[in-house]
């Protein structure tokens, strides 16, 4: 790992008022600072980090500007460097959100994050699309939550099912000009999402997924199913970027989606400091991919991917 | 752990190797039924009795029965007695609580065996008969020379170690797919770290995951040996 970036890409800063993280407290460590201990700890070398306020209130505006504010302050310490990178907070179905891609531009984002189930809104909506589609063209990554923690310990007044991956790769098809960065996906998510939008590796194409076999048992010319197949996923656009933040199983998970998928696919992610950074880390080094895959997944990859907005390049870097 | 039939997958031997892990507690589940047949748990219980052969140093097992069958105490102590189990499993096809695990607690406490119990508070809805930890917290209330295992640390673990704390003949695992910052720190706070044993939910979950849970948490390095091995093989009564 030595000299290799190591790039989360799925970090937050602010409060997450359903947990107490204890490694956290006292207050005066719930801070950047601590953050930055904690993803340091686990040899993580720069975080791309999203404002949790921006899932509470319905603008993002606000929580957008403190993260700013965050991240300028800590880049004018001594050694802190580019340690943080923001990733604001963008809400397709709230009035203004053109100013929010303005501002992310302005503070060199090189993404935006979408949270659609706690927003209340649906990625095949106009409104979704249209700003998706308004945010690629200024060059700006689009990372989208698939949920924040696990469904079955929600507060009871407050539930919010996850977005579903289908939707997800339908955006992808939808705006290919995208770059999409699905975050805390499950593994069968991951597994339908990649399959769904983009790049399936040669050998293992042979290997439809749960959702492609139905299909294909159903088909009575396979050779046309297969091709509509490949047709309507958009296979060869791979526009699709897995943070593997919500991964955590099964066995050899990491070795599974990259002999699948291809490591161009995968991205390092922690959900952190609501999750453990370490076991992301971890389950990658412990993966058996080949070493220069290896380090594509914990930084190379999105290193290429999370160029500043205006930069940017829609090539699939690294995509097998 | 819980394996796919009986072998386990060659992923997990060598990720254990590599990691260092150099026990394997196995169940196994069967077709992973929630009521499943007397006959499901009894191969189940043969595919584990052929782990431990093939790696006798690193396969220990534990029985797994529905107690809903009334074979299911004879079942547990032959898998014990003859088989060298060390301990009993029970998943979701009955309450902690219900008079039908009884027995087998008893029989647990005679044998001096663990009894890992599967324990989740769902928000989403529990599986009809899926234990709370509050359930499991019960049972031990109940039988105070049985050491419980409550499984996940119940899920939802800030509830699953208020449900449990006072009962201090339940410790909790932390094996499965919830890897949410400080649970570890928690469980060894509140329990203290005598009661808090690694697990790691293999093969659905991934072993190096889990292990990463414990080795990343910040408890003192003491606590880390306990929960990484010692406090299982106390509990076990294995010969280190």
């Amino acid at each position: 790992m030595t000299g290799t970036p190591v790039i989360d890409v799925n970090a937050y800063l602010g409060e997450w008022p359903f947990r107490a993280v204890r490694r956290l407290r006292p207050l005066r460590e719930r801070t950047p600072t601590a953050l930055r201990r904690l993803l340091e700890g686990a040899g993580i070398t720069r975080a791309l980090v999203s404002p949790l306020a921006a899932i509470f209130r319905q603008e993002c505006e606000s929580a957008n500007a403190e993260l700013a504010r965050a991240v300028r302050r800590l880049r004018a310490l001594r050694g802190y460097g580019e340690f943080f990178v923001p990733a604001p907070a963008l809400n397709p179905a709230y009035p203004g959100w053109e100013d929010d891609v303005q501002a992310a531009l302005t503070a060199g984002a090189p993404g935006v994050r979408l949270w659609p189930n706690y927003h209340a809104y649906s990625l095949a909506d106009t409104a979704a699309r249209v700003a998706v589609a308004q945010a690629a063209a200024a060059g700006l990554a689009i990372l989208i939550s698939l949920r924040m923690q696990d469904e079955r310990h929600h507060h009871p007044r407050m539930m919010v099912p996850a977005v579903p991956a289908d939707e997800v790769a339908a955006l992808a098809r939808a705006v290919p000009q995208a770059r999409i960065i699905a975050c805390m996906a499950r593994y069968g998510e991951a597994e339908s999402l990649l399959a769904a939008s983009g790049d399936v590796i040669p050998q293992a194409a042979d290997r439809p997924s749960p959702s492609q076999r139905v299909i294909l048992s159903k088909a009575k010319d396979l050779g046309a199913a297969q091709g509509k197949l490949r047709e309507g996923s958009g296979v060869g656009e791979g526009n699709v970027w897995l943070d593997l933040s919500g991964v955590q199983g099964p066995v050899g998970c990491v070795d599974l989606l990259a002999e699948r998928f291809g490591a161009g696919r995968l991205l390092l992610g922690t959900g952190a400091p609501l999750q453990y950074p370490l076991p992301a880390v971890a389950k990658v080094l412990a993966s058996e991919i080949a070493s220069d895959d290896r380090d594509r997944v914990l930084g190379l990859n999105a290193a290429s991917l999370l160029t500043p907005a205006g930069a940017a390049n829609t090539d699939s870097p690294g995509a097998n | 752990m819980h394996p796919e039939g009986d072998a386990l997958d060659p992923r997990l031997l060598r990720q254990a190797q590599r990691l260092g892990v150099d026990r394997l507690v196995v169940s196994s589940l069967g077709r992973w039924g929630y009521e499943p047949t007397h006959e499901e748990c009894e191969q189940a219980n043969r595919d584990v009795r052929r782990l431990t052969q093939q790696h006798p140093r690193l396969v220990l097992g534990l029985a797994y029965v529905n107690p809903c069958h009334p074979q299911a105490v004879a079942e547990f102590e032959r898998c014990v007695v003859e088989w060298g189990f060390v301990g009993l499993k029970l998943w979701v096809a009955c309450r902690a609580t219900d008079d039908r695990v009884r027995p087998l607690l008893a029989k647990a406490g005679e044998l001096r065996a663990p009894v890992l119990h599967h324990a989740w508070h769902k928000i989403t809805g529990n599986l009809p008969h899926e234990s709370y930890p509050e359930e499991v917290a019960r049972a031990a209330c109940d039988f105070p020379d049985v050491q419980f295992i409550m499984a996940h640390i119940g899920g939802d673990w800030v509830r699953g170690l208020r449900a449990v704390r006072h009962q201090p003949n339940v410790s909790v695992d932390t094996a499965g797919s919830i890897v949410e910052c400080g649970m570890i720190e928690q469980a060894v706070a509140e329990l203290g770290a005598r009661r808090v044993i690694f697990g790691s939910d293999a093969h659905g979950a991934d072993l190096a995951v889990n292990l990463a849970k414990v080795t990343g948490a910040r408890i003192p390095v003491r606590a880390r040996r306990l929960i990484l091995g010692g406090n299982f093989a106390r509990l076990a009564r294995l010969r280190r």
